[in-house]
């Protein structure tokens, strides 16, 4: 059926109201009571869950100056940026997976299963061994990020090519390869590493935590500027679905297009593992969660898509936060005993696309 | 309408279409015929600007292909491919409605009007009544019609079929080419349609071209074309053409082989 815009607008809004509520739940749950003055109620389980509209009141009011509130500090220098870095690495990561999946008519990519988280990891751990952070400042990590997954995207695509056709098989096969190969050149760089080594292990199976103001500041607009170009390309893709020959009968630049869709789903893979490492699975599940909810049409698939995974991170990482409070799990753990499943169960259902 | 001027193609070293002319006039089914491996599908690639050429050129109403943006060409040409597999679960709708990409703006969606022209081209294919079904569970000749509602939807002038009734059983066999008879009556689109069935290209074409190896070996109307004696040397199989009177059109039948060096089982 024809789809009219505003009716089409009602799942991203519910997405989007979601997404608001997990993020203020996201600020407001830890094991500090950021809400209530001194002498807070005693902690349920090891966290406490401060009053929303405490909450909202100094996020009002904004920055501190001096940073003699404790609480403020927590929310500013650690909860906020942590939600944001959520919002944008599961954002980035789902829009990644529904672009790979379109451009490779498979419903099984995934930037991980690609291989290409493994790749953007790499290059941020070659990087960090060369201190190149440290002479570029931190809007080098997000950089050597991209060119990472940049490269592994590459190889693959070209380890899958069979003549002109590229072959799903071999795509899976050479994504476990580029991954399990990434991983044993990052354990071994890493090993390499004295003092960044624990930070850097742990980095790896996907946190939060680690990010700053300025480099969610740095992700969210090259995010964003990626993220306006492949909805300007997402009619395209509609066509591509179809088939190369298919897509070009209808006017598609077929290869620009194409061209342009890796790059921009290995840059925003390079974005989310600059934000919190390999996060697995995100951009797997999410896209056929976006699918059922709004249709095959992209160009609605990778709005709902963007929220949805951002919405799935920020859910992922409260869990994450509060299972074994006041410890904390690895959110990547999280997303990956969520996906692993999802996966069998697609790759059995589904195993005629193969 | 389109004039092939000694017209080349090949796949690297591999020349698959060797120095083709011809011409396909407004409102002609023009019919492409010859064995396997002759260069049908190769022939309607470089028709349809998919495949360079490798040397000479195709001119549509004047123009090289070339100087056609794609976005002009799709609204001039469209092509129906052998099969169409589609992934996801996009309905027959979405599918016929894609036709309208070459004329839909990027920052806005379709209109009424593109609503219009998409009803309109799947009530001329018969294919409204499936518009709410995924296009992936249609048969064989219902995805066939919904792919021609897709091209009738970018309001081409030239629809180039590559075998389109090669899935496709008896009775959807001649139902798609009636279709592109009425289609070209109705709407005067010009049809260039590969076919390896040659009673359907007798009975459909107005002219034929014979490729024998990638190069052209008789072009005319079917009666002149489909001979005996042509088709054993270009097909390399022994068969009887007969004459329907009634229709004016030659019939091929193959010969029955009898199993060569084989004695009778007693």
């Amino acid at each position: 059926m024809r789809r009219t815009p505003t009716r089409s607008m009602i799942p991203p809004l519910l997405l989007l109201i979601l997404l608001a509520a997990l993020t203020v739940l996201s600020l407001c749950i830890g094991p500090v009571d950021i809400g209530a003055g001194a002498g807070a109620g005693k902690p349920w389980r090891g966290f406490h869950v401060a009053d929303p509209r405490r909450v909202a009141e100094m996020l009002v009011r904004s920055r501190p100056a001096d940073g003699s509130d404790t609480r403020e500090v927590i929310l500013f220098e650690l909860r906020l940026p942590r939600v944001i870095t959520g919002i944008l690495v599961g954002g980035c990561l789902a829009t990644a997976g529904a672009i790979f999946q379109g451009l490779l008519r498979n419903p099984l990519a995934d930037p991980f299963i690609l291989g290409v988280s493994s790749g953007a990891a790499l290059g941020v751990t070659l990087g960090t061994l060369l201190s190149l952070p440290l002479v570029l400042g931190p809007s080098a990590v997000p950089l050597l990020a991209a060119a990472g997954a940049l490269a592994a995207m590459n190889l693959v695509y070209h380890l899958s090519k069979v003549g002109v056709r590229l072959s799903i098989y071999n795509l899976i096969i050479s994504g476990v390869i580029v991954n399990a190969v990434g991983s044993a050149l990052i354990m071994f760089l890493v090993s390499l590493m004295t003092r960044e080594l624990h930070g850097a292990l742990f980095w790896l199976m996907g946190r939060l935590d680690t990010t700053t103001i300025g480099m969610n500041r740095a992700l969210g607009i090259v995010a964003a500027a990626v993220f306006a170009g492949v909805m300007w390309y997402s009619r395209d893709l509609n066509a591509l679905v179809l088939g190369e020959e298919d897509a070009f009968h209808l006017g598609v630049n077929v290869e620009w297009v194409k061209r342009f869709m890796f790059f921009a789903a290995s840059v925003l893979t390079g974005c989310a593992v600059a934000g919190g490492g390999i996060v697995g699975f995100v951009g797997l599940i999410v896209p056929h969660g976006a699918r059922a909810l709004v249709g095959p049409d992209h160009r609605f698939v990778f709005p709902a898509a963007a929220l949805m995974g951002a919405a799935l991170l920020v859910a992922a990482d409260i869990g994450a936060r509060t299972l074994v409070s006041p410890a904390e799990i690895p959110v990547g753990v999280i997303t990956a005993l969520l996906g692993g499943p999802f996966f069998l169960v697609l790759l059995k259902r589904k195993s005629r696309w193969m | 309408m389109i004039l092939a001027e000694e017209l080349s193609g090949a796949y690297g070293e591999r020349r698959v279409v060797e120095s083709l002319s011809f011409s396909v006039e407004r409102g002609e089914i023009y019919g492409v015929i010859g064995p396997n491996g002759s260069g049908k599908t190769t022939l309607i690639r470089l028709l349809s600007r998919y495949m360079p050429p490798r040397s000479g050129a195709v001119v549509m109403d004047g123009r090289r292909l070339g100087e056609y943006t794609l976005n002009a060409l799709a609204r001039k040409v469209a092509v129906v491919p052998q099969e169409t597999v589609v992934e996801f679960s996009f309905t027959a709708y979405d599918i016929a409605a894609m036709g309208r990409t070459p004329y839909v703006n990027r920052l806005r969606f379709e209109d009424r009007e593109d609503a219009r022209v998409v009803e309109e081209s799947m009530r001329a294919t018969d294919t409204w009544e499936l518009r709410g079904r995924f296009f992936n569970t249609l048969s064989g000749g219902e995805a066939q019609r919904v792919v021609i509602a897709r091209c009738l939807a970018q309001k081409c002038e030239v629809m180039m079929l590559d075998e389109p009734t090669a899935h496709l059983d008896l009775k959807y066999q001649s139902g798609i080419f009636s279709l592109l008879r009425r289609l070209r009556d109705t709407g005067g689109i010009t049809i260039v349609a590969t076919t390896h069935d040659l009673n359907l290209a007798s009975l459909y074409c107005d002219r034929l071209l014979l490729l024998n190896g990638g190069r052209k070996e008789v072009e005319g109307a079917p009666r002149e074309v489909i001979t005996a004696e042509r088709i054993e040397k270009v097909y390399g199989a022994e068969c009887m053409v007969f004459f329907d009177e009634s229709r004016g059109i030659p019939v091929v039948y193959p010969k029955v082989q009898k199993p060569e060096g084989k004695e009778e089982k007693r």
